[in-house]
């Protein structure tokens, strides 16, 4: 499903950001004392709360946690596996 | 009956692996590897769609499989 190139866009910076505080919180968990990695973590939840409030507020819930206008948006949108992550953005 | 495992004496293969499993199990006689872990050190990190390509966002951790010519002799 095509969701628009901006959307896209805005969907991929999401999974990046996510997978690298994945990364962050697995060498913070073995190096719990390493300032620089930390600030980076911390300026990557920043980025990454900023991305996600801005793809809710333009787009569509990224979870289940989501005050939603009637009807219910959750079921309206997408599923992951539906969009066609081929047609542009990054 | 002695728990746990026990390598002097009355070395037993079969105490040291569960029996339905079946693994083969080498005698004494074989010295075991010794492993190492060398702790990670904070450098740079790729930017996040970077890292999210190629896997990792450590560059002393991303190790692709590139394609090469396979060397027959030497």
């Amino acid at each position: 499903m095509d969701i628009g190139r901006e959307r896209l866009e805005l969907l991929k910076e999401i999974m990046a950001i996510d997978f690298s505080l994945v990364e962050l919180n697995l060498y913070l968990d073995t190096h719990p004392l390493d300032q620089r990695a930390q600030r980076l973590q911390n300026e990557y939840v920043t980025i990454c709360k900023d991305l996600k409030e801005k793809y809710e507020e333009d787009y569509a819930p990224l979870t289940h946690v989501y005050a939603s206008e009637c009807p219910w948006g959750w079921i309206e949108e997408p599923w992951p596996w539906e969009i066609n992550y081929e047609m542009g953005g990054i | 009956m002695t728990k746990g495992y026990v390598y002097d004496y009355d070395y037993r293969p079969e105490m040291l692996v569960a029996p339905h499993y079946k693994i083969p199990v080498m005698g004494p006689e074989f010295k075991l590897a010794k492993a190492y872990v060398p702790y990670q050190v904070f450098q740079k990190v790729y930017e996040p769609m970077k890292g999210l390509m190629k896997g990792t966002i450590f560059p002393e951790l991303c190790r692709p499989y590139v394609k090469t010519k396979h060397r027959m002799e030497e």
